[in-house]
């Protein structure tokens, strides 16, 4: 990869890392960690979020360690052209399956609660013609489009925090009901919903600034999402009883809905729309770097040709499960290979480069 | 001749797309739609549910007054019930517009969850602002009525809960507020509470509920009380007292306050002694405004009135507090405090026997702060 991309400047990079990481894994956490955790299912969220920061640095040192290079020439630099390969491809999968687990979730919600009689294929294909187009596009192009997505926070947090007229610290209490190692267990369950700052492995050789600048914007991008989802988390808690709790798989829309906004009666109807552009930027980010990892496996210059493939794979995997027991086989394994390729061959990537000599430069 | 082509394509493509525009699964035209303004349920005597609406049909000719038509239909499940009513009028009810749910006190008696479910379940079903009503009698015979005077049945309860919510006399409660009470262990809740009496309808106070089961009811003047303590306030909330004066016409004795217009201080406290035994503060500061009253009151006079307002006051609240223990209503959620702040002594606990065990200390203060314009 010689060619000169224009680097995206350092607002770009944690509005980027921010829209990739806020998906549809936030809507149902107040649920999951209900079960596990309890009361003290924000003190998970915390705890997750410094793990993230941690892993984040890791990764951090190893790409420090390639000057210039993303991931996948990584894989190439360090497994050489037969293993790199191999790599390169399991990555791709990676990232084909949790783009895939994203938008399946995000048409799944969608439909339960808005769109019922609408086939499922219909709005998987909206979603797909929507990302096809941004994800062909340069990177400037999604940093640009991500930078002004991101306005729609503003109405997303308002939403929530008017939930806050209903709330009750005492449904919260006591925090450690559960015990510790529940609250541990219910940094299990936040983890799945802090993913997506793996895209720093894409975008950080694109990205204007000193390296512990661009950490530092990494780091302070993370921190937000940990502070948002810790915000949201405990709106929930204080709002739903953790017997009702166990009832709502998306407790967040259940409380938009459930406020009374006096002139709209179903506020979820505006909510959701408004949280599907978020979802848009998360799966656009998997699968631009799914077509970057395909470009650097056939070495071409531009991913603007692979990108049609992915998508199409990609809805097709998205459109397999059927069943209940389906949905959740493929959050499962979406979950596992976010373990491995996060944190298991991203460390083993960091312990042989550690070990590896030094080649000069980092050209490939 | 390429320029020509790459035009050609791209208006069959235009073209083509837009064909798949047109296309809107969920899609609902307001005129195909009846829409159900409120509902009434009650049980048959052979257990199947009764289920009566209040329909509003669009004026056929614009600027015309919109009709309502009752319908009532039965079947095993709410659900099935508005499915057997779907079959009986021009075909889709929705309930998209719908204000209010009346249950029959029968049917409260034997749970309200098995009732409410179909209203959560469903996302187009509105929560956020629907009241539940809880009737004497039965149900259905409140909607059947149809008109009150010039108004709609359903238009006429609407305002009447609006402003009785208004002179606190019902506490705010939506769906969804019972929906969480429903599922908290350590907090209950009271809705209002009608009846029909030859053609009119009257507020009776209010229905409390132990878990989700009716089981017992205030009168309007202890409703106030308690919608009071529970540290709830509509704009108004008047009471009217006989005072020890010594008049001989009766009604020179009587006050009438209203302590809803200020600001009402509350003090809830919820201690636990060595034993485990529960002590209950519970105080209200009140700042009334007499609004209606035959003598003249001077700063002696005030103070004098105040004091026996305050005793007077005390001993209502203490009764409201007896009766809602009586129903074993954790209305002002006792049993919540104890899971979040003492969660040792509520496991400890069975609080559908211990609540009733539990000691309150009432003490409500009044202070006359105005006197309206006249002294």
């Amino acid at each position: 990869m010689t060619q000169k991309e224009k680097m995206i400047s350092r607002g770009q990079l944690f509005c980027f890392i921010i829209q990739s990481q806020i998906g549809v894994g936030i809507l149902s956490l107040p649920f999951k960690l209900s079960e596990t955790a309890k009361g003290g299912g924000a003190l998970s969220v915390l705890i997750a979020g410094i793990i993230t920061q941690l892993v984040i640095i890791l990764l951090w040192v190893l790409l420090n360690k390639f000057p210039g290079l993303n991931l996948f020439s990584i894989c190439l630099q360090i497994g050489g052209p037969i293993i790199g390969r191999i790599l390169i491809i399991a990555y791709i999968g990676y990232f084909v399956l949790l783009g895939s687990n994203v938008m399946f979730s995000a048409v799944e919600v969608l439909q339960r609660w808005m769109l019922q009689t609408t086939p499922r294929w219909a709005i998987l294909a909206l979603f797909s013609i929507m990302t096809l187009y941004l994800a062909r596009e340069k990177l400037t192009v999604l940093a640009r489009f991500f930078t002004l997505a991101t306005v729609l926070f503003v109405p997303l947090i308002l939403f929530v925090s008017y939930g806050l007229t209903q709330a009750h610290l005492e449904l919260m209490l006591p925090l450690l009901e559960n015990g510790f190692w529940n609250i541990m267990n219910g940094v299990k369950d936040s983890a799945i919903s802090m993913y997506g700052f793996e895209m720093m492995l894409i975008v950080y050789p694109l990205s204007e600034g000193t390296n512990n600048q661009r950490l530092m914007t990494i780091s302070l991008a993370s921190g937000f999402v940990t502070l948002l989802y810790v915000f949201v988390v405990s709106t929930c808690l204080m709002v739903f009883n953790s017997e009702q709790i166990k009832l709502i798989p998306e407790p967040v829309i259940y409380l938009v809905k459930s406020l009374n906004f006096y002139i709209v009666d179903r506020a979820d109807i505006l909510f959701l729309p408004i949280w599907a552009i978020t979802l848009v930027c998360s799966i656009v980010s998997y699968c631009y770097a799914a077509s970057i990892g395909l470009s650097v496996l056939f070495k071409r210059k531009n991913h603007k040709n692979f990108t049609p493939f992915v998508k199409i794979s990609t809805f097709m995997i998205a459109l397999a499960p059927v069943t209940p027991a389906g949905f959740h086989l493929f959050d499962t394994a979406a979950t596992y290979a976010s373990y491995v390729f996060i944190a298991g061959l991203s460390m083993m990537l960091l312990m042989v480069s550690l070990f590896m000599k030094r080649k000069a430069g980092g050209l490939a | 001749m390429k320029f020509d082509m790459k035009l050609k394509s791209n208006v069959l493509l235009i073209t083509l797309v837009s064909f798949c525009l047109t296309g809107c699964w969920d899609r609902e035209y307001l005129k195909d739609l009846h829409l159900a303004y409120c509902s009434a349920i009650d049980y048959t005597e052979n257990g199947e549910i009764k289920e009566t609406i209040e329909l509003i049909i669009p004026p056929d000719v614009e600027q015309t007054a919109t009709k309502s038509e009752i319908h009532s239909s039965t079947g095993p499940t709410v659900r099935n019930a508005s499915n057997q009513l779907r079959n009986r009028v021009r075909g889709n009810i929705r309930f998209i517009k719908y204000g209010f749910e009346l249950m029959g006190k029968t049917m409260a008696e034997q749970g309200l969850y098995p009732i409410l479910d179909v209203n959560y379940r469903d996302p187009s079903n509105p929560t956020s602002n629907v009241r539940l009503i809880i009737t004497e009698g039965e149900a259905s015979q409140i909607l059947e009525q149809k008109m009150v005077g010039e108004l709609k049945i359903g238009e006429f309860l609407k305002q009447k809960i609006d402003s009785l919510e208004e002179m606190s006399v019902f506490p705010k409660e939506t769906a969804d507020t019972v929906f969480r009470s429903l599922k908290d262990p350590g907090h209950d809740f009271a809705l209002p509470y009608i009846d029909r009496n030859e053609g009119e309808i009257i507020a009776k106070g209010v229905a409390l509920f132990h878990d989700q089961n009716y089981s017992g009811m205030l009168n309007p003047d202890q409703s106030i009380m308690m919608v009071l303590l529970m540290g709830q306030q509509g704009k108004n909330a008047r009471f009217t007292k006989k005072l020890d004066l010594g008049h001989s016409d009766d009604i020179r004795n009587f006050i009438t306050i209203n302590v809803g217009s200020k600001k009402i201080k509350r003090k809830f406290k919820v201690s636990i002694a060595d034993d485990e035994s529960i002590d209950v503060n519970l105080g209200l500061e009140l700042k009334a405004v007499v609004e209606e009253f035959t003598d003249t009151l001077d700063e002696k006079e005030l103070k004098k009135v105040s004091q026996e307002l305050s005793e007077l006051l005390t001993k209502e609240a203490e009764t409201v507090v007896n009766e809602i223990q009586k129903a074993n209503c954790d209305i002002f959620g006792v049993g919540r405090k104890l899971i979040a702040y003492h969660h040792n002594v509520w496991s400890n606990k069975n609080w559908s026997e211990d609540y009733r065990k539990v000691k309150f200390h009432t003490k409500v203060d009044v202070k006359i702060v105005s006197t309206g314009i006249l002294q």
